[in-house]
């Protein structure tokens, strides 16, 4: 008793020193790259053309914050006129102005050639040519600030809009249906028709990436080409190994919090008399016991899951070269948005943000709320237990801690009860903090690992302090974060309405509690439901009917299936869609792990 | 010296006495129809324990390592934990009529037959398989146990193990696991061999190799008509307490062969409407199967029983979790406490649910349940069986009986009534069923 006042003293402790420096999270740096564009070092390349560059100057950028610029034989770099964006407008800029590169600058820079007269197409004929360049650079947030320069001296210009699509300016306004020649980045020509907003669509998001070409020429007598890349970077590359030291920090602080857990928890165990005991088994690395260990297809297909969303949130946008393929739609899943390589967006980003999602059309508030509704309420926390990557990454420090030896932390019901304040903290932040002037991602835990894992440089605060408290924590506890997540909670709320969902037929059940020792969220009332009808007192509240097969889902439930791989009963619990089961426990499944393996010899 | 004399006198009647019992009821459970060829080592069990008196032979197979063997009391001690400690876990709860008798001369007259009898046992030092062990596990469970596990340190080194008398939170399961991580130097300083994160994953693969081969056999248990007789059933369940579990496993697999053979062959052993009865209640244990014998001697089918030295000892299996060592000890904790449908717990709904699945999956027509003199526990929970089954409209006994032969006439006839009551009971349903039938065929007709 003495002990849970203790700890529900702690928790609150704890929800309130979140509450106060969540106001301050922006001074609690873990990492910062210095990512803005004055850091930037603005000098001519060495390299010869890129294969991709169709146009006579062209950008690219260096490995330590260098943006280089190239210009073809028989212009001089003198000759070229150097735009750039302040947060208003556009404006020329001078040589001075980019070394260094002046404060207000941020980071979209478009180089002029001067024009010339080429024979092209080879007809013999000379075009005039007005050749382009541009880059951008700086910061990977989420901007929403018009790339467009829609200046006079820029008459065809190139953006690249809504993290997905470039949009083609033709004078100051969308080219619409308008013939483009793409060199794309691996130096192959395609043409284009530009779309009603100007854009370019099908052009594989990879090219933005690594620069390209698109060449317009609207009588014939004109040509425009505009050279393009983003500041991007190849994976494997040092980019990339240099954007995961923040991951890396958190991670050596993890390893000395878990040994420090460990040796504390080892310190106090010493007094319990069985300390003797299981003081034995020291931690060692081996896979596991194989004797005792579950054989269910299911999980291994539940782990498939997770590494493809891990894979989906990180990796995939390009890996496939698409970058988002539905801009408008938002999964819940706890992956950042702020590593731009997903398909699909999670929608944690507007959810923490609402003010700025009513600032986009409406057209995309409604695709995004409805498809949020439709996640929300027909998916459910499914997507917690088979499509979280945060779930993902708590899951493999399980298996990390299984395969080293160490007790798990025992979550008891009272101590779940104890650390629901917490829960409640996080779902007031998550959704309310940016109304008293805060901002959620600095304070989100979740943001280190799709950012980081994914190559982006990204700034990390106070979430990147408290990212090793979960991951500590998720090493001894299963799902950790779970238990208090507030995107989670938010799933889970209308689990009643889930087309997934957990049935228990009570006659089946032994009550052996081995689904509530296996429920990493600790649901009790999946054992000890028994469908029977419990008078409420009030007529209207009443239970119907007495059921046998009772939806033993609640808020919490990821339906990571564990409880069935446990069961030992024949179809006491099973997971359904659509009322259809998928999956039950059985018997004989669970009893065969036990079976003698053939050529034993003691037949 | 007189004395000597006499308590030698005592000894040699009693083994006279109590093997003459043994056998005899050995014989009436072998005597039932068909028994089965794999079944025959079990009853070799049984004969050598009662009959013969001889110990268990404490050398595994292919080992000269000699092994001690563990006695414990109800269902409640962990045998993957002896196991795992490289001993042999043995049931010393007895049904031994012999060992009752001298038994009451040291238990107050209203305790149960069978703590009298385990307690007889103690005293006269006849029984091997009593001697043999080194370390009895007696867990406090109902009121007679626990006495007997005080009194009963007067003979042998005992260990007393708690049992938390609630279940559901998780404070009891920690008070048991306690417990247990308590047993543990005490079983290793008996046998010396550590429990190692290893062992205890063998004991507990040892333990679910015949759980394995246990739920298999359910299977056949279940069908109906029925492929054995249930009494034998009771016979072999109860020789697990004196068997190795592999070696126990191995004969398992062995029955299981025969009764798959039987199924395929369509060989059963009873008629389709010759009743099928479950019995409930105090535990029966050899030999003390009069009961199951009854039943099946007068025309019954003993088709299935919710006692704990029957199916419940190894009906549920250790559901590890996680693998560490203090995981499975969590498992075990778990697993001997929650699942188990014992009276002596204060919530013990479950049982009345395990009661209803097992009517439902062995196709049950009737419930006896068996309450053994002096055995409170039981009885409370016959009120609410009672209520429960009514609903089911499946009739009950309430069957009370003593370690003795005295009772087994009127035992009879009440049995045999009760199975005439759900011969007629089921006549009438299926006439109902004709008449119906023949009522919509004559309306048909008409049309």
């Amino acid at each position: 008793m003495k002990k849970r006042k203790i700890g529900t003293a702690l928790v609150y402790f704890i929800c309130i020193l979140l509450t106060a420096a969540a106001f301050f999270a922006k001074d609690f740096v873990l990492y910062d790259f210095h990512m803005m564009p004055s850091d930037y070092e603005y000098k001519e390349t060495d390299q010869k053309r890129p294969m991709q560059a169709d146009s006579s100057v062209w950008f690219t950028y260096g490995s330590d914050r260098e943006v280089q610029y190239g210009v073809s034989e028989g212009i001089s770099a003198d000759m070229l006129m150097i735009y750039a964006k302040t947060e208003e407008k556009a404006v020329p800029v001078s040589a001075e102005d980019l070394s260094p590169i002046r404060e207000d600058l941020i980071g979209y820079v478009v180089a002029a050639a001067p024009v010339r007269e080429l024979d092209l197409d080879g007809d013999g004929r000379m075009e005039n040519v007005y050749d382009f360049a541009r880059a951008d650079f700086g910061a990977h947030t989420y901007e929403l600030t018009p790339r467009a320069f829609h200046l006079q001296e820029i008459p065809f210009e190139l953006a690249f809009e809504e993290r997905k699509v470039i949009q083609v300016f033709y004078q100051g306004e969308p080219l619409v249906g308008g013939q483009v020649t793409v060199t794309e980045a691996d130096g192959g020509q395609k043409v284009y028709t530009t779309e009603q907003h100007g854009w370019i669509d099908g052009l594989p998001i990879r090219n933005i990436r690594e620069g390209f070409t698109v060449r317009y020429s609207p009588d014939g007598q004109n040509v425009y080409r505009m050279y393009y890349a983003v500041e991007d970077y190849a994976y494997f590359n040092e980019h990339f190994f240099r954007a995961q030291i923040p991951l890396l920090i958190i991670l050596l602080l993890t390893a000395v919090s878990i040994l420090i857990v460990y040796f504390v928890r080892e310190y106090f165990a010493r007094k319990d008399p069985a300390y003797a005991v299981y003081s034995r088994q020291r931690p060692g690395f081996d896979i596991g016991n194989k004797e005792v260990k579950g054989n269910s297809k299911f999980l291994l297909i539940r782990w498939l899951f997770l590494i493809f969303g891990f894979f989906l949130w990180t990796y995939s946008g390009k890996l496939l070269g698409q970058g988002q393929l539905f801009n408008q739609v938002a999964v819940p899943t706890f992956s950042c948005p702020f590593n731009l390589d997903q398909p699909i967006e999670s929608s944690c980003y507007y959810l923490t943000h609402l003010p700025v999602l009513f600032m986009r059309n409406w057209e995309y508030v409604v695709v995004f709320l409805a498809t949020l509704v439709l996640f929300l309420v027909f998916g459910g926390r499914i997507l917690c237990g088979f499509m979280c990557p945060l779930g993902f990454i708590q899951d493999l420090f399980d298996q990390l801690r299984r395969s080293l030896h160490i007790r798990p932390i025992p979550v008891t019901d009272r101590m779940n009860q104890v650390i629901q304040p917490l829960k409640w903290i996080w779902i007031i932040l998550f959704l309310g903090f940016v109304f008293v002037g805060g901002d959620f991602c600095d304070i989100c835990p979740n943001k280190v690992f799709s950012t980081a894992m994914g190559g982006w440089w990204v700034n990390y605060a106070l979430g990147g302090f408290l990212a090793v408290p979960l991951l500590a924590g998720s090493f001894f506890i299963k799902r950790f974060w779970c238990l208090m997540c507030p995107m989670g909670y938010l799933l889970g709320m209308f689990y009643k309405l889930n087309l997934f969902k957990l049935k228990k037929d009570c006659t089946s059940c032994m009550e052996c509690g081995a689904c509530y020792n296996a429920c990493p969220m600790r649901i009790k009332s999946i054992y000890t439901e028994r469908g029977e009808v419990t008078p409420s007192g009030y007529p209207f509240m009443r239970k119907k009917m007495r059921d046998d097969k009772v939806n033993v889902q609640t808020v919490d439930c990821l339906m990571c299936g564990e409880c069935i791989d446990k069961c030992p009963e024949d179809k006491a619990l099973s997971m359904t869609f659509c009322g259809k089961a998928f999956y039950q426990s059985s018997r004989e499944i669970f009893m065969s792990k036990f079976a003698r393996k053939q050529g034993d010899g003691k037949e | 010296m007189a004395e000597q004399v006499r308590s030698n006198r005592q000894r040699e009647l009693f083994i006279k006495k109590s093997t003459r019992v043994a056998a005899s009821y050995l014989n009436r459970a072998m005597a039932l129809s068909e028994m089965p060829d794999a079944a025959k080592p079990f009853f070799g069990t049984l004969e050598n324990t009662f009959v013969n008196l001889r110990g268990i032979p404490l050398c595994a197979e292919n080992s000269a390592e000699k092994r001690k063997t563990i006695g414990t009391l109800c269902v409640m001690v962990p045998a993957e934990l002896v196991y795992a400690a490289g001993a042999l876990p043995v049931r010393l709860c007895s049904g031994s009529y012999t060992a009752y008798a001298i038994g009451d001369d040291y238990i107050p007259r209203d305790a149960c037959p069978l703590v009298k009898a385990v307690m007889g046992f103690g005293k006269i030092k006849a029984l091997p398989v009593f001697d043999q062990c080194s370390l009895l596990v007696a867990p406090v469970t109902c009121d007679c146990k626990k006495k007997l596990s005080g009194v009963i340190g007067s003979v042998k080194n005992t260990v007393p193990l708690h049992i938390p008398p609630l279940k559901k939170e998780d404070a009891d399961t920690e008070v048991f696991l306690r417990e247990l991580y308590r047993l543990i130097p005490i079983l290793e300083k008996e046998t010396g061999r550590q429990i190692t994160p290893q062992s205890l994953a063998e004991g507990i693969r040892t333990v679910g190799e015949a759980q394995y081969e246990m739920s298999e056999f359910l299977k056949y248990r279940k069908h109906a008509p029925a492929l054995l007789h249930g009494t034998q059933v009771m016979a072999i369940m109860n020789a697990y307490a004196y068997m190795p579990a592999d070696v126990w496993a191995g004969q398992m697999h062995k029955l299981n062969l025969e009764m798959k053979a039987r199924l395929s062959q369509e060989h059963f052993i009873s008629r389709p409407n010759q009743p099928r009865i479950l019995v409930t209640g105090s535990p029966i244990s050899f030999p003390n199967i009069k009961i199951p014998l009854l039943i099946e001697e007068m025309g019954g089918i003993l088709a299935a029983d919710e006692t704990c030295m029957g199916e419940r000892g190894l009906y549920d299996p250790v559901s590890v979790i996680d693998t560490s060592f203090d995981g499975m000890m969590r498992a075990l904790a778990s697993r001997y406490t929650k699942p188990c449908t014992c009276p002596v717990f204060v919530d013990n709904s479950q049982r009345v649910y395990r009661i209803k699945q097992m009517i439902k999956e062995h196709r049950i027509q009737g419930v006896v349940y068996h309450v053994l003199r002096g055995c409170l526990v039981y009885d409370y929970e016959y009120q609410i069986m009672e209520d429960e089954l009514g609903k089911l409209d499946i009739p009950i006994i309430r069957v009370e009986s003593d370690y003795n032969e005295e009772d087994v006439e009127q035992l009879r006839i009440r049995i045999e009534a009760f199975i005439e009551l759900i011969k007629l009971k089921e006549y009438a349903k299926q006439k109902e069923a004709i008449s119906e039938h023949t009522s919509m065929h004559k309306e048909n007709v008409q049309e």
